[in-house]
């Protein structure tokens, strides 16, 4: 039963990683359309991603807010977090409801309301408007992270350093900071790779100068879907995506998850 | 606590949540609520005698064409939510018993699709479902098909890409249920003669129906917002309702209507919620009247008998 259990799961997982597999594969063919199986290896078509200037700037681009906006979610999150964990007040679920949303709502009914109000604000179209909206769908996940580190906090140490006269900011610094330093690299990492892979969001705040990689890719889909470079850009983003989150599973114990559930 | 104990404590509480609530009400509180307004206004070029807030979403009701593509949305997002919950049930039970780095591995795989952009493994699909794709091969080579079948743009395509994207949310959700329940459950009724098939059926099911029950909204409401799936592996034929709101938005640039589109989208999904909350709320509350109606004596009875 436990055998069939696992072999089930196994063949759930290839489903699952199917798709990434076929992107991966397919970009290292030595034919001139993507071919999964591939037919020989080669490394051509990441070379010449290089000569790409369009897919650099993009990848740029996406790399940059991505690592933006990450930071600015977990700085809103992180004062949001402790202030929920010091004092248990009604007022805790409004708030949390406001910052969890995003993460809930249709991403295009966002990507519409970003749009029509950050245009008359000055910054429809600007690498501003596109970060303040990757900001608003990272939060969620930055902020449920570094709830599940304040959970696990022992509060007595805090309070130890207090009563020995460390201030309040000196006993944060100190004290809590390093243990919930881990729920903050995971929620930064998180946050980072929601923004990295947001498309709907992004559809509706570029232009055609400001673009990001996974827009890039879906507009590409269109016109040219059997091109191997667009397949070894696609496979490049999946595989950034993975290191980042294999390094956080490295330093996270990622069961956690299911715990706060 | 004293007064001024209170105040302080408000302060401080204040003090900290001030920045994240100011950026979220101007950046994200503000453009909803202009949004709604702008679904409610009249769309210019359209200020005729009988125009009045609610017009535009009267058109959009009458209009057959939008009916028809919410339906489908609906439907998909049903069979989606249906397929993910059957799949993904066995899987929970997987993980919620594995450990260490099996357990590990797990999670990186459940998270690759959630985490990987979407373009990036709608793409994977459309390499495999194509004509001379693997699948379509492989169905060859077992003599199913003769020749390659069109295996994209139908509906079976974006329920399968569906499935792929969605199924981390039940997976994670059931098993955070199952890993909750307290496993001397299991092995009481396994002492007093259940069969593991019993066990299963009257002890963990049961127990894992509100990590089910929150699965199935999480994919129900994502599958009926999805974009990139639906418009890559179901073609222009079968749109999905977010492909009318950017196409009207950004290439009829028709503002208050692709708004109105929005809001209806809005109030479906979390329509959902609301109601699944409210069915929660009752079920509670007919317990507690259940409970006020045993006279005390016999509570105190059976709690004494137990």
């Amino acid at each position: 039963m436990r055998l069939v259990g696992r072999i089930y799961a196994a063949l759930f997982s290839l489903f699952l990683l199917a798709p990434i597999i076929a992107i991966a594969g397919g970009s290292l063919t030595t034919t001139n359309y993507v071919a999964f199986p591939p037919r020989g290896l080669t490394l051509h078509w990441y070379l010449q991603i290089l000569q790409q200037r369009e897919s650099l700037t993009a990848l740029g681009l996406s790399l940059a807010i991505g690592a933006a906006a990450a930071t600015l979610a977990t700085l809103l999150a992180l004062p949001v977090g402790l202030a929920f964990t010091r004092y248990r007040t009604r007022l805790n679920g409004v708030v949390y409801a406001v910052i969890m949303t995003p993460a809930m709502l249709p991403s295009v009914f966002l990507g519409l309301a970003f749009l029509v109000l950050y245009t008359p604000m000055g910054i429809g179209a600007t690498p501003i408007g596109l970060l303040a909206g990757h900001v608003m769908i990272a939060t969620p996940f930055a902020l449920s992270l570094i709830l599940v580190g304040l959970a696990s906090l022992d509060g007595t140490l805090e309070h130890a350093a207090r009563s020995l006269g460390a201030s309040p900011f000196r006993a944060f610094l100190l004290i809590t900071l390093p243990q919930i330093s881990w729920s903050l690299a995971a929620g930064w990492a998180f946050a980072f790779m929601i923004s990295f892979g947001s498309l709907e969001i992004s559809l509706f705040l570029s232009t055609s100068t400001l673009v990001t990689l996974p827009v890039q890719i879906f507009m590409a889909l269109e016109w040219s879907p059997l091109d191997p470079a667009l397949t070894a850009i696609s496979s490049g983003l999946a595989i950034i995506t993975l290191v980042v989150l294999v390094v956080t599973a490295r330093f996270v114990n990622l069961e956690r998850f299911l715990k706060r559930a | 606590m004293t007064r001024t104990g209170s105040a302080r404590w408000l302060r401080s509480w204040l003090l900290l949540i001030a920045v994240p609530l100011l950026v979220f009400g101007v950046f994200y509180c503000a453009p909803i609520a202009n949004l709604l307004r702008l679904s409610f206004s009249v769309a210019e070029g359209q200020t005729g005698a009988n125009a009045d807030g609610l017009d535009i979403y009267a058109k959009l009701l009458g209009d057959e064409y939008f009916l028809l593509i919410v339906w489908r949305t609906v439907k998909l997002s049903l069979l989606t939510t249906l397929a993910c919950a059957i799949l993904c049930y066995p899987v929970s039970m997987v993980v919620a018993q594995s450990k260490g780095w099996a357990q590990t591995c797990l999670f990186i795989v459940l998270l690759m699709p959630l985490m990987t952009s979407v373009t990036v493994t709608t793409y994977g699909w459309l390499i495999l479902l194509g004509q001379a794709g693997v699948v379509n091969s492989a169905l060859m080579g077992l003599g199913v098909i003769d020749r390659p079948q069109r295996l994209l743009q139908n509906e079976t395509a974006i329920v399968v890409g569906l499935v792929q994207v969605m199924s981390v949310f039940m997976v994670l959700s059931v098993a955070a249920a199952l890993q909750s329940i307290d496993s001397n459950h299991v092995r009481a009724a396994r002492s007093l003669g259940a069969s593991p098939w019993s066990a299963f059926w009257r002890i963990v099911f049961p127990q894992s129906l509100p990590g089910l029950r929150t699965g199935c909204l999480l994919v129900f409401s994502l599958s009926m917002s999805a974009y990139a799936t639906p418009g890559v592996l179901g073609g222009p034929r079968l749109k999905f309702v977010s492909f009318l709101i950017y196409q009207q938005a950004m290439q009829l640039l028709d503002w208050p209507r692709a708004a109105a589109m929005a809001v209806l989208l809005l109030i479906v999904t979390t329509g959902v919620w609301g109601l699944a909350s409210a069915y929660g709320q009752l079920k509670t509350w007919r317990r507690r009247q259940a409970e006020a109606a045993v006279p005390a004596f016999a509570q105190a009875g059976r709690q004494g008998a137990i």
